[in-house]
């Protein structure tokens, strides 16, 4: 009988026009950050650019945002992700003088210096491309032919672009946080190393089921909410509360069919959504050779998304059964704002964060750091949400036994003075 | 099979809603009446195990109402507003909650066709709840009540606000369904009461004021329900002395029906001792209860 109910919910929220707002949000989002599917590049000894390595050098990070500095000036176009999302920021003329003043600042180059700099870039580029198109090759980016003050401490350079961050809106590349590690080119040895690993420890899928645990979590850490919400509200709406009340059904049955088919039709698209990106990634395991996981994702959709989808419904059911209102989008929504912008860098943020980060395909090093961490993370949240289910079938059982008539509604001590 | 309630109280804050209710309700229709806010809803639903009482004992063909599980699965309780999902088809309601009741899908493939039938919505199966009229929505919140076959049926307030020939049906179909079962109707409106129930119990402010058949009532009113034709300048003077029950304007004359205010009270010349019915027992028993007050309040 409860398999019926659970049917009979999924119907319920297959006609909610709630799910597929929902389902489009999903599937814009994925498109949108995931994009198409990037095989990994095999470095070659000969390659100049063979991919990057993360390093914590304080040098080597200053010299890094310099150069990207400079390249964001030129173009007037700079990267930021003020709430997590890519933004575009172009300056005005004054504020472009500021980031120019910074510049020289932190390089003690003039003016003059500088435009040197950047004409002798522009010859240099030209020169790069031509022979470049004679080989019928990528032509590799040079770095401007500048560096940081040999005298500028970290400290000083990280509150010189802590303004630029200000100027900015917050969420640049030249934020603390963001100031914390660089990626410098790596080695042949290392790419090679980095490449070997996606192939053989990730076998490729798992690599890039992780990115897509990353971009996905961050969506099913806020959406799920609404389906719950919706739901809950749902018999209240339609004024069908006491019915649904004096049904013979547990409230156990009740709440539970509910909950599990939220979670059932918020997880089935996400899993679908996967196969876009495992397919690619099957296939070029294949010509690599490589036996792929085909499993890969629904693993990592089962241990890493499903904890958070998991939380989010139940967060929604418990409030919205609580207080009979939409509060839980208001809840959910500061929780998800929080957890987004407290990643401290996007590959490996782990903590007791909602949403842990790995934006990144491969740094499986990583990974095997943060694995236990996101382990413990995971099981707490499902724990919580199993916490909160509980709590919805005795807040669920009390209402309909008159006892408990709803948060809102005792406060507003308005059901005494409608019954009678 | 019976319904018993003792010493039932009911309080919402420092408000008593139910008095010290004692009732027994046998096999049959039953009828609750009660001007608005008497209560009448409070006990529907602390016999539907919808509300707790605050003392006093309740038993429901011997079930505790306590345990709410067993009630529920013998009760079937139409609310005063029913309604279900707008987007569920009339059919896909009624499957619903037949899936809530416990009933298997055989049963519900069996049952709900012959349901819609009875309550004359067999040819509204695809029709969405949304789509339906007041007069559908109730003759389908019957046919849910009644889906899994319950001993007890609870209707609270089902003709208000259905036109003459919607209420008449829903009256009969009332009558119908009672057959084997307790129906407790609920209503503040004493046509339903008259036209279906044998055994009645009145309410006000919270208290049980009469619990008996419809004829003992008739006959507690007897002698002293009166009509007269009078003219349009005598009627505040008939006004003042009698408690008014009707009144029907004829040109420069008016027909009106009266209660004395005691049984010792004297009768003007023309005035004729008339045939009781329901409307004048109950406003005669209210007038016998609250005095003035009766007659300004609306039943």
């Amino acid at each position: 009988m409860f398999f019926t109910m659970l049917k009979k919910e999924c119907g319920q929220y297959l006609k909610n026009p709630a799910y597929y707002i929902f389902l489009l949000c999903m599937a814009v989002f994925y498109i949108s950050q995931m994009g198409t599917f990037e095989a990994p590049l095999k470095p070659q000894p000969n390659m100049e650019y063979t991919g990057t390595a993360r390093s914590s050098d304080e040098k080597s990070i200053m010299e890094n945002a310099l150069q990207e500095m400079l390249q964001d000036y030129e173009n007037n176009s700079y990267t930021t992700y003020p709430v997590g999302f890519y933004k575009q920021v172009i300056l005005d003329d004054e504020e472009q003088e500021q980031v120019k003043d910074c510049i020289l600042r932190i390089s003690g180059v003039t003016e003059q210096e500088l435009d040197e700099i950047y004409k002798k870039m522009k010859a240099e580029l030209e020169e790069i491309s031509q022979n470049a198109q004679a080989q019928g090759v990528a032509a590799p980016m040079p770095d401007y032919d500048i560096s940081v003050r040999e005298d500028i401490s970290f400290e000083e350079f990280k509150e010189e672009l802590k303004k630029i961050d200000k100027l900015l809106g917050g969420g640049s590349n030249y934020s603390e946080k963001n100031l914390q590690f660089c990626y410098v080119p790596a080695t042949y040895e290392q790419a090679k190393q980095e490449y070997d690993s996606i192939l053989n420890e990730d076998r490729v899928t798992n690599a890039y089921a992780r990115l897509f645990c990353d971009y996905m979590g961050i969506l099913l850490a806020i959406l799920p909410v609404f389906l719950a919400v919706t739901r809950a509200l749902q018999d209240r709406k339609a004024k069908a509360e006491q019915v649904i009340y004096m049904q013979k059904a547990s409230s156990t049955s009740i709440i539970l069919s509910r909950f599990l088919a939220a979670v059932f039709v918020t997880i089935i698209p996400v899993i679908l959504l996967s196969c876009s990106t495992l397919l690619p990634a099957v296939y070029f395991a294949k010509g690599m050779g490589v036996k792929s996981d085909l499993l890969a994702f629904v693993k990592h959709i089962g241990f890493w998304l499903l904890p958070t989808v998991l939380v989010c419904l139940s967060v929604g059911f418990f409030l919205t059964e609580l207080t009979d209102s939409a509060v839980a989008i208001l809840v959910q929504g500061v929780w998800w704002f929080t957890s987004l912008n407290a990643a401290g860098n996007l590959v490996g943020h782990v903590g007791w964060n909602l949403m842990p980060r790995f934006n990144a395909v491969g740094s499986n090093w990583i990974y095997q750091q943060i694995r236990g961490q996101l382990m413990r993370n995971r099981w707490l949240y499902t724990g919580v949400a199993l916490l909160l289910v509980f709590l919805t079938v005795i807040v669920f059982q009390q209402k309909r036994k008159g006892v408990f008539t709803g948060v809102g509604t005792m406060l507003g001590n308005r059901k005494g003075k409608q019954e009678a | 099979m019976e319904i018993w309630l003792e010493n039932v109280n009911k309080f919402y804050g420092s408000k008593q809603a139910l008095k010290e209710i004692n009732l027994t309700i046998p096999q049959g229709m039953f009828g609750l009446l009660g001007r608005n806010g008497a209560g009448k809803t409070t006990l529907m639903k602390v016999l539907a195990a919808l509300l707790p009482a605050d003392g006093g004992e309740i038993d429901i063909c011997g079930v505790p109402v306590g345990n709410a599980g067993k009630v529920r699965e013998m009760t079937g309780y139409l609310p005063q507003d029913f309604s279900m999902y707008g987007n569920m088809t009339v059919y896909e309601a009624m499957d619903y909650l037949g899936v809530l009741s416990g009933l298997s899908k055989k049963e519900r493939k069996e049952r709900i066709p012959v349901l819609l039938e009875r309550v004359n919505l067999q040819n509204n199966q695809r029709t969405k709840v949304k789509a339906m009229s007041g007069g559908m929505r109730r003759r389908l919140g019957i046919a849910q009540a009644i889906l899994h076959d319950p001993k007890v049926l609870i209707v609270d307030e089902p003709t208000a606000g259905l036109d003459p020939e919607e209420r008449v049906r829903f009256r009969n179909l009332l009558s119908e369904i009672a057959g084997e079962r307790i129906v407790i109707l609920s209503t503040h409106i004493v046509g339903d009461i008259e036209a279906t129930c044998e055994n009645i119990a009145i309410m006000d402010r919270g208290e049980i004021v009469y619990n008996g058949t419809v004829s003992e009532l008739l006959s507690l009113a007897e002698g002293n329900i009166y009509t007269a034709d009078i003219s349009r300048m005598e009627l505040p003077q008939v006004k003042k002395q009698y408690v008014v029950t009707g009144m029907l304007t004829q040109s420069d004359h008016v027909t009106v029906r009266f209660l004395l205010k005691n049984p010792l009270q004297e009768v003007f010349a023309g005035a004729k001792a008339c045939e009781v019915n329901v409307e004048d027992a109950y406003m005669y028993l209210m007038y016998r209860e609250r005095g003035d007050e009766a007659c300004f309040s609306p039943c």
